[in-house]
């Protein structure tokens, strides 16, 4: 009876359930995703086009010049890479290479090639872990044609980070001192980015404040750029335990291992390295935003321990990006030649200045080393390292000579122009007054 | 009968017995009633096997109805009030299951008092103290149930508070710690998680809650460690660390009172606090003078018992140390997202070759947008509405409907009898499939 039922109905119904398991579920598909005139329009120009990158450019111009969904895109691409490698071999397509165009438009046909779709796709990746990105960042590879050259305004900003008091002999003093022998017409301020000399626009943990001054690189006002980000937390002064200090002083809480800081730390401790993270990689990017407008800057820090278990900034990753950069060089010298109370190993890292090996040689004060060790706290109670913070006025004076040439050295663009507002930051930051008060080692 | 034959009894263990180490125990067994407070009570009772359990709760439950009666107290049977539960285990418990629980059962157990008989309702799970307890010992019911409320408790107050950019995001979660995660987290130091699957609904509704205090729009991608570097919160498995560890300190406030074995009994929980310690241990190297729990377990509950207050001070900086290492990594990673992106956007990060690797066209697709408008879409939906309202571009699938699809909606079987399911069998099936139908139309 049954089977009479079905002999009757058959093919005249869609499968039932009693006829077995369900087919397994597809995703759904559109009927005809192809948007046909865009894949022939693209396979027209193929035969015109003289090279591979011509043919993608094409492409890419022909799909955002009409309405059409990613979606449809997409699945036109796949089609239009499958008719390349279909006819890769004819005479009309021999002038490209068929296999490596029909790889370069599957690229296409994918969301990262985009910047507005790139977002969230991004996002999604379990990517971002930090090892991975810092292995990223020395895949960098510089253009022979690039920084294209830059040209800076009649008012010309110079940002000096942690810059600490003013004092007679300091970097300011010098530079002001050659600028004005200089005449060459150009207004130069030199600011004192330091939370000491002004709580609001000198914190740099805030991130508008870091904005506002990393706008101030990308707009072309800041010309130059000194910095000394804290070495408290790198120093290895850490690693000497002082016999005659009653507590024990604060121990080394960086290795070449963790050079962001240890896994296990006091919370003192991890907000000590939090905030010293921040004021470097505040550094190091002014730093590389300042190679991309063909500024000057330098970067002063500890040089690299012998010992291979010693943190160092030189040995992070981000730093070896910038000695890859065009123009950028690390120097080494002894602050203690210099005139400073200890031998003090220091690092330059010099953006676009070719003579200051020359300039730190001239300025040389001492012809020995001196004997003193800036180790555990002096007589007064205060941290011995505290003294050395301050540059000697000699390696000032050095870097003064070097930073105005290339200030003055600059070419002039009448058209550049700084913000009212920036400029008055920058007028109400440039410190006159010498003072005598010492800031903080750590201010978090 | 004696109260020792009806109730259970433990060895009066005098605390937590951790990675197995042994703990004191009382000469004196100790009688087990069952968890009361006020004037809610609660109790336990076990047996070898279901129907001596079940007569053993008929007579407790009637000598303790008579002894209402006989002090002029009327017992309220309603639902909600007085029920009774069981936990059947063990030979038989299928079949008790079927006879209390079955689609002919009565629901309701006889109890036979001196005065009448009564009928106590039987229940499958029952809420005592504001916590769900299922009999099957599932906590299902009472995480969904939590949630729920942390959910509306959030609701309730953000237009006001939570949604009101007037105050700071530290501010906001100020306010959600004490309004929203107590309610949270209230009753859940006891909570065990039988399987990964529970777990994980648990972490992605608790940083959905997170999420909802970040008032970010739901197509932006977050992670959850971005979340919680965000918002300064530990994350949900920190979260109800935390809980345990100062329910532990609880307990030792009330030791006397505390049924130790009853507690070192459930395998699942000590385990779990096994966990926590060690994590405790963890966040704490190097910041304490405690040896690692997992070998000096006394050490730590020595400071629990004795020291309440240094004990809730532990628990706090080790869940600080999460909170800000976990920043710490976090800044990094978005710094150096931001330095990728950088070299990037000026051509010094050549495309990765192998980045691209594997794309195939089956690829499920998450991304939507418009090629012409260059704008991304939260969905396909999103993306065919703007082609359609912004382009006048219409789905081809739709003229066919228009078209053939008119004969054949008259024609195909009632399961597919609406438009949009006839679209959507479309996009599904094969084309044999969907001829075959056109077939079965035009021949009908």
């Amino acid at each position: 009876m049954e089977a009479d039922k079905e002999k009757l109905h058959d093919r005249l119904l869609p499968p039932l359930p009693v006829h077995g398991p369900n087919q397994e579920p597809r995703p759904p598909r559109d009927f005809d995703g192809i948007d046909w005139s865009l894949h022939d329009d693209c396979c027209l120009a193929f035969l015109d086009v003289e090279t591979e990158d011509e043919a993608i450019s094409w492409v890419r111009s022909r799909i955002t010049q009409h309405p059409i969904s990613w979606t449809m895109c997409r699945t036109t691409l796949w089609q239009l890479a499958t008719t390349v490698t279909e006819h890769a071999q004819e005479d009309a397509l021999r002038h490209l290479d068929g296999s490596f165009l029909s790889e370069r438009i599957k690229h296409l046909a994918d969301p990262r090639s985009w910047s507005f779709l790139q977002t969230d796709f991004e996002r999604t990746q379990e990517e971002g872990r930090l090892g991975q990105l810092e292995a990223e960042l020395l895949r960098c590879q510089v253009p022979d044609d690039w920084p294209p050259p830059r040209c800076f305004g009649k008012h010309r900003i110079v940002l000096h980070a942690f810059s600490g008091r003013r004092r007679l002999g300091d970097f300011q003093y010098y530079l002001d001192s050659f600028l004005a022998d200089h005449g060459s017409g150009i207004v130069v301020h030199t600011v004192s980015l330091d939370i000491v000399v002004d709580s609001v626009k000198g914190d740099i943990s805030k991130p508008d404040i870091r904005k506002f001054w990393l706008h101030g690189i990308d707009e072309g006002w800041i010309v130059a750029f000194l910095a000394g980000p804290p070495c408290e937390t790198w120093s290895r002064a850490r690693a000497v335990q002082c016999a005659s200090a009653d507590r024990p002083g604060p121990r080394v809480i960086r290795t070449a291992d963790d050079l962001w800081g240890l896994a296990h730390l006091r919370l003192r401790e991890l907000e000590q390295i939090e905030v010293g993270n921040l004021l470097l990689c505040f550094s190091a990017e002014a730093f590389l935003r300042l190679v991309r407008v063909g500024g000057s800057a330098t970067i002063e820090h500890p040089r690299e321990p012998e010992e291979p278990h010693f943190a160092s900034i030189w040995k992070l990753p981000l730093f070896q990006l910038l000695l890859l950069l065009p123009g950028v060089e690390l120097h080494s010298l002894s602050q203690g030649f210099l005139g400073a109370p200890s031998c003090k190993p220091t690092s330059l890292l010099c953006l676009n200045l070719p003579g200051i090996s020359r300039a730190i040689v001239k300025n040389q004060v001492a012809s020995t080393m001196p004997k003193g060790a800036a180790i555990g706290k002096t007589v007064t109670g205060q941290w011995a390292t505290s003294s050395l913070k301050e540059y000697p006025p000699a390696l000032n004076r050095a870097l003064a000579a070097q930073f105005s040439q290339a200030i003055s050295a600059a070419p002039l663009d009448e058209s550049v122009a700084i913000a009212d507002d920036f400029l008055l930051a920058c007028k109400e930051m440039t410190v006159t007054k010498f003072t005598e008060v010492l800031g903080r080692d750590f201010a978090g | 009968m004696g109260a020792d034959e009806v109730f259970d009894s433990f060895p009066d263990d005098q605390g937590p017995r951790l990675y197995n180490v042994p703990v004191e125990t009382g000469p004196d067994a100790k009688v087990f009633v069952g968890p009361c407070w006020m004037d809610d009570l609660c109790i336990a009772l076990s047996a070898d096997n279901g129907d001596a359990l079940i007569s053993k709760a008929q007579f407790v439950t009637g000598e303790l109805l008579d002894h209402c009666l006989a002090h002029a107290m009327t017992p309220n049977l309603a639902a909600g009030k007085t029920e009774l539960m069981f936990s059947l285990r063990g030979r038989g418990a299928r079949k008790l299951r079927v006879q209390l629980f079955g689609p002919s059962a009565p629901r309701v157990l006889p109890v036979l008092g001196e005065y009448h008989m009564h009928q106590v309702r039987v229940v499958q799970q029952y809420t005592h103290l504001g916590g769900i307890l299922h009999h099957s010992g599932d906590l299902r019911a009472e995480i969904r149930r939590r949630l729920g409320i942390a959910h509306a408790a959030f609701t309730q107050h953000r237009k006001l508070l939570f949604a009101n950019k007037h105050f700071p995001l530290v501010r906001r979660v100020e306010l959600f710690q004490s309004l929203v995660l107590s309610k949270l987290t209230f009753g859940t130091e006891s909570w065990t998680f039988s399987d990964i699957k529970l777990k994980s609904y648990l972490h992605a509704t608790v940083m959905r809650l997170y999420r909802r205090l970040l008032s970010q729009t739901g197509d932006q991608h977050l992670t959850d460690d971005f979340i919680l570097s965000m918002t300064g919160l530990p994350s949900p498995t920190e979260l109800f660390r935390v809980q345990r560890l100062r329910y532990l300190g609880t307990l030792f406030g009330c030791r006397h009172l505390v049924d130790w074995d009853l507690l070192n009994a459930d395998g699942e929980w000590v385990t779990l606090l096994e966990d926590d310690l060690r994590w405790l241990g963890y966040q704490l190297l190097d910041a304490t003078h405690l040896n690692p729990p997992g070998t000096h377990p006394k050490e730590w509950l020595a400071v629990a018992q004795h020291h309440p207050r240094y004990w809730k001070r532990l628990v706090r900086r080790g869940v600080l140390h999460a909170i800000k290492q976990r920043s710490r990594e976090q800044q990094l990673i978005q710094f150096h997202q931001g330095i990728r992106d950088f070299l990037h956007l000026h051509g010094l990060l050549p495309e990765q070759p192998d980045s691209f690797h594997g794309l195939s066209e089956d690829q499920p697709q998450a991304t939507y947008g418009c090629m012409f408008c260059g704008c991304r879409h939260k969905s396909k939906g999103g993306e065919g509405a703007h082609q359609n309202r912004a382009h006048g571009w219409i789905n081809p699938v739709r003229h066919l409907y228009e078209n053939t699809m008119r004969q054949l909606y008259e024609g195909i079987p009632h399961s597919y009898e609406t438009e949009g399911a006839s679209i959507a069998l479309l996009c599904v099936s094969q084309p044999a499939h969907w001829i075959r139908i056109t077939i079965h139309a035009v021949a009908r």
